[in-house]
């Protein structure tokens, strides 16, 4: 139950991932338009383009590790016992990678309100944006993140768990 | 004890790796375990550090969006028929559609500089296609790597720039350096598909003449300009944009979403779920890809701090000040770290280090960089840990296995070694165009 | 040694700016104290993000860090009067104001405020106005340009001469002003231009470099990591940053005269922008700073306008007296 609300959580921020590809394409094309043909750059189009790449990319960490999307080696643990990769799996995702990831979160969520309380704008672009969202949305993605490695680690648990049984 | 944790950091890597773990987790978890030892509970935020600046970094906006065109075109069917009518020219070519994937990657490296963007792009509409025409999958794996692999070496790559800027000397000469061994590489990789096509025809089969003559040359030419015009203009535009100076890779890979899009959407091969297939699996793609360069940001950090650089220039002093056992032991650094690390993370480490020792030595700086730059690539290429397969691994059809990549990408990483001993032995196939070069 | 610091800084290892100002800073450093204070240099984006090493700083990720104002003129503008500006004072005026005229202890202040202690590592000279595809010579020549530049200078060309300013990410600078993308780029001095390779990429160089006659870079911790220092080491330190300015501003000219020497001598123009329009330019600039200390004002912190006043008193006094100096 409570895993499948992460897993929803997950879908839901990688639907947001695709939206935010969707804004990039559309401010860049702007910004060609603007550059040559009304002679004027925007402002905002570089900040745009990192900022909608790396939310994009961070709200995107979890649903690919639900569909099993980065990349393994795996060739070599598959010629011991399936049991043997699965509780590897366990172990490293609820034990180390969830915790790990789960410190990050919390200085993300840091960095965030410190942000929002300090009104800390973008360092170096004219436009000069705030930068709380985006560190909001870096937070909540590395949340989502640290939720779905623990479903995943304990899922490779119960599956042997299943099995045995 | 530092020393020891640098030292142990790539067994430690590797054992993770082994174990099934995903590349960017043992990236991450190697780094917070060595990096505790210099940072403490503030491993975290320098950690988060590393998240953050693979999160802002402009040039990787282009993956996504090289992802997305060519999954799109290939969704669209536009791919298949671009395929399709370049197999009824040159159908009897054994080999013909390797030899063309690696010249479409050449000419996309030339113009984008961005590594790991088109070999997923080329990828996702070549390998359909050569497995159509029933292409050995170590053929269409070996072909899709190294041709993606040329995004390093075939200039202007931004790669070249860094370390240029890094090294102190002259990006111009530097891009001109790279221009002809880049060319006997291509030219190697070619010939090599051929040979090995002609000699073994299963490999990379010709269309047999029975199903060639049908054709009339008119109905030919028809084909040609429905299926080959609007993926050439297309090229054109993104290319044409690049290299005329219009856009930046960035801007030029969403004039080719925008393109590709509009030719789906005539091609009537667009649907909406198709373009949500094509999105969501741009979102997989660079999700794996920068979640792996975050975590080799964070590697080279922790090496770094944990004194890696200083560790590597003891060994370098400790080599007695010959010239030549200098270079192959670079070399062999850059090899190693390529390994698992992606050229930012090489460059970033070794240029500081190596440049100023270069230098002592009277090693001529530009060979001497053409000679990492070819290392580089080859790192790229070479198993078990190549990014040209992580990324070549995240769209092949699950009939594609990882050991045929692995045996795929053998004999391209040969012609690689042939292209740096050619240079190695000839420094003035480095070192002749940039004196010839003018640069406006 | 008795103290180590990690010092990250926003410039790639190797480039001018970091072997000039940061590693000179960590060998004095090591001189003066005697090997007591060890200075571990990191390169941009290596242990912390490039442009956040300031934060990184306050973070407590890093025990100190180099960087410059620059990068935080967006969060408070009075941080551009350290940075330098356009219009603002050449290096020659500056360096005095910052050591003789109250610079340093202003600047002292701002960052006590913030929690840090700062220590100036790095003056340096004049930027190049623009390498070119076009011949610069006056107003109308910067109409429709597309000029890479960023800050104060960007608000200048676009609102009084109609430039298009554009933002170009930095591996990118190089082929795009050699593929004509932009007709114009500006980045930093003379010498620390040429590994760039821009004078490859485009015949004109135009000089002198209005946007920014000087700029500084400082090193900081904070206030509690400075105040845990053993006294005696505090002056050394000092002296080893005084020291390192100095150092480095005579280097960098030196450097820039041996560039200029060869961009003349090269296939590159130098075009050199005459009186006039540089004091028009100059105008401008410091027309946009006395905006922003003005609107600073206007929100209740006089602290930028007071401050603006201080430098620009003291640039006058030194424009009414220089004409004793010889200077060749
Ligand atoms: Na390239
Ligand atoms: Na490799």
């Amino acid at each position: 139950m409570i895993f499948k609300l992460i897993d929803k959580a997950s879908r839901g921020a990688a639907l947001v991932s695709r939206l935010l590809f969707i804004i990039l394409i559309v401010s860049m094309l702007y910004e060609v338009v603007a550059r040559y043909v009304l002679n004027a750059s925007t402002i905002w189009a570089f900040d745009i383009s990192y900022m909608a790449t790396g939310a994009a990319f961070i709200l995107g960490v979890a649903w690919t590790l639900q569909v099993d999307g980065h990349v393994k080696i795996d060739v070599i643990i598959r010629l011991l016992p399936e049991k043997v990769g699965a509780y590897v799996l366990g172990v490293a995702y609820t034990f180390l990678l969830c915790p790990v990831m789960t410190m990050m979160s919390w200085h993300g969520w840091n960095k965030a309100i410190n942000a929002y309380m300090a009104g800390e704008v973008e360092t170096v672009s004219t436009w000069g944006p705030l930068m709380w969202p985006f560190y909001l949305i870096l937070a909540i993605g590395l949340s989502i993140f640290s939720l779905q490695l623990l479903a995943e680690g304990i899922r490779y648990f119960l599956e042997k768990a299943l099995k045995r049984n | 004890m530092e020393s020891m944790i640098v030292a142990l950091m790539f067994p430690a890597l590797f054992l993770l790796i082994f174990l099934g773990i995903p590349i960017a987790f043992s990236l991450i978890l190697v780094s917070v375990a060595a990096g505790w030892f210099s940072f403490g509970p503030m491993i975290f935020q320098q950690l988060y550090g590393s998240m953050y600046s693979a999160s802002t970094n402009y040039i990787l906006s282009s993956i996504p969006l090289f992802v997305l065109m060519g999954a799109i075109l290939e969704k669209s069917g536009i791919a298949k028929n671009l395929f399709e009518a370049i197999q009824i020219w040159i159908g009897r070519l054994p080999g013909g559609l390797a030899v063309t994937t690696i010249l479409m990657a050449a000419i996309f490296a030339a113009a984008s500089g961005v590594v790991g963007a088109v070999e997923i792009m080329i990828g996702l509409m070549a390998i359909p296609a050569m497995q159509k025409y029933k292409y050995n999958n170590s053929v269409i794996t070996g072909t899709i790597c190294a041709g993606g692999s040329l995004g390093t070496i075939i200039p202007p790559t931004v790669i070249v720039v860094v370390y240029a800027a890094l090294a102190q000397i002259s990006i111009g000469a530097l891009f001109a350096a790279i221009m002809i061994p880049s060319g006997i590489m291509v030219s190697l990789f070619v010939l090599y598909i051929l040979i090995r096509c002609i000699l073994r025809p299963s490999d990379g089969p010709a269309v047999n003449d029975k199903s060639l003559p049908t054709i009339p040359l008119s109905q030919k030419i028809t084909i040609t300009l429905k299926s080959l015009l609007p993926p050439l203009l297309l090229m054109f535009a993104v290319l044409g944009s690049l290299l005329g100076g219009i856009a930046s890779p960035t801007e030029a890979a969403a004039v080719g979403v925008g393109g590709a899009t509009i030719l789906a959407v005539s091609n009537k091969g667009m649907t909406i779920s198709s373009l949500g297939e094509s999105l969501k699996m741009t979102v997989r793609i660079t999700a794996m890809i920068l979640l792996i360069v975050a975590g080799g940001t964070m590697f080279t950090g922790i090496f770094a701090v944990n004194g890696g650089g200083a560790l590597v220039e003891n060994i370098a002093e400790a080599l007695g000040g010959g010239s030549t056992e200098v270079i192959i032991f670079f070399l062999l650094v850059t090899f190693l770290l390529g390994f698992v690390l992606d050229w930012t993370s090489i460059v970033l480490i070794c240029v500081p280090i190596f440049t100023p020792i270069i230098k002592s030595l009277g090693i001529d700086p530009i060979w001497f960089a053409t000679l990492v730059l070819v290392t580089i690539q080859t790192s790229y290429l070479t198993p078990p840990m190549a990014s040209s397969i992580f990324y070549l691994k995240s769209i092949a059809p699950k009939d594609i296995t990882y050991g045929q990549m692995c045996k795929g990408v053998v004999p391209f990483i040969i012609a690689q070694l042939i292209t740096l001993a050619i240079v190695a032995m000839f420094p003035s196939v480095a070192t002749w165009l940039p004196s010839q070069i003018v640069g406006f | 040694a008795e103290v180590t610091w990690r010092v990250p800084t926003s410039v790639p290892a190797g480039s001018p700016f970091y072997e000039n100002f940061l590693e000179r800073f960590a060998s004095n450093v090591s001189l003066l104290t005697n090997e007591r204070v060890e200075i571990q240099p990191y390169g941009a984006g290596v242990i912390v993000p490039a442009l956040q090493v300031y934060e990184a700083v306050k973070e407590g990720t890093v025990e100190a860090g180099h960087s410059t104002p620059s990068y935080l003129v967006n969060q408070d503008p009075i941080n551009s009067i350290f940075a330098g500006f356009p219009g603002g004072m050449g290096p020659e005026t500056y360096v005095n104001w910052i050591y003789e005229g109250g610079g340093k202890e202003a600047l002292t202040e701002l960052r006590a405020s913030e929690g840090l202690h700062s220590l100036i590592v790095g003056i340096g000279s004049t930027e190049v106005f623009a390498h070119a595809n076009k011949e610069i010579t006056g107003p109308d020549d910067l109409k429709g340009l597309k000029y890479r530049t960023s800050g104060p200078w960007a608000e200048v060309m676009r609102d009084y001469y109609g430039a298009v300013p554009t933002v170009v990410p930095p591996g990118e600078t190089y082929t795009l002003l050699q593929r004509k993308g932009v007709d114009a780029v500006e980045w930093a001095t003379p010498s620390s231009n040429q590994p760039e390779g821009f004078h490859e990429a485009a015949k004109y160089i135009v000089v002198p470099g209005v946007h920014q006659p000087t700029f500084l870079w400082e090193v900081f911790m904070k206030q509690e990591t400075w105040n845990s220092l053993p006294e005696d080491l505090k002056p050394l330190l000092e002296a080893a940053a005084k020291l390192t300015t100095y150092e480095a501003l005579s280097n960098f000219y030196d450097n820039d005269i041996q560039a200029m020497e060869e961009y003349r001598s090269g296939r590159n123009e130098v075009i050199t922008l005459d009186d006039a329009f540089v004091d028009e330019l100059s105008a401008r600039g410091q027309d946009w700073i006395a905006n922003k200390a003005d609107e600073q004002n206007e929100a209740g912190s006089s602290n930028m306008l007071d401050l603006l006043e201080d430098y620009n008193e003291y640039k006058e006094r030194w424009e009414n007296n220089k004409d004793y100096l010889i200077r060749n």
